[in-house]
């Protein structure tokens, strides 16, 4: 269960970043503020 | 995701990170950047598009509808150490508000700095206030609605 004040989950992917393939995972970017958005699907319009 | 594409250098600036997720492979991001998005913002999303194809992802923050097979909305706000600090989750149709995710990273990072806590539709200059013994019950005299 994800609450707030709690440790967030890590995650990895294969992402499109400028142009490159690479892998990411959330805990790349320890030390750093993170914003992590969801959002239904590419092509869509909001 | 043009809108926080579009706020990139002033999130950058505060030392954020974003990274965008759906269902989609990398691939469809690619093309999607290419074609339509870099068509709203210059250079194209300048952050990493991850895939979530499985939806792995999306279910451990609680987004992913199994009905549809997509994430819904979410936006989710983690400090420098992993800890989850501010989660806002929509329905599909409508979007986000950059402004308040903005406003929202520049109080957690002032909190995280000074201890001190920012009332409610804070913004950086405004006052604040410091929990303790000789707040209790006074707030009233440090903080009214209708001034801030």
């Amino acid at each position: 269960m994800l609450k707030v004040g709690k440790k967030a989950p890590d995650f990895e992917g294969k992402a499109y970043h400028k142009g490159d393939f690479k892998d990411v995972k959330l805990s790349d970017y320890e030390g750093k503020w993170r914003i992590v958005c969801f959002y239904p699907g590419d092509f869509t319009f909001v | 995701m043009s809108a926080v594409a579009v706020k990139y250098d002033d999130i950058k600036e505060l030392g954020a990170e974003v990274i965008s997720v759906s269902t989609n492979s990398h691939f469809s991001h690619k093309i999607w950047d290419e074609v339509e998005l870099s068509k709203m913002v210059d250079g194209g999303i300048p952050y990493p598009m991850v895939a979530d194809p499985s939806g792995s992802i999306g279910k451990k923050y609680g987004v992913y509808d199994e009905e549809e097979g997509v994430n819904v909305r979410g936006r989710f706000l983690i400090d420098p150490d992993g800890v989850l600090q501010a989660m806002e989750v929509l329905t599909p149709p409508v979007g986000r508000n950059v402004e308040e995710l903005f406003r929202q990273l520049q109080a957690f990072k002032h909190v995280r700095k000074t201890g001190e806590a920012t009332p409610s539709g804070w913004h950086p200059g405004k006052a604040t206030l410091k929990p303790g013994k000789n707040l209790v019950g006074k707030v009233w005299k440090e903080w009214q609605p209708e001034n801030n």
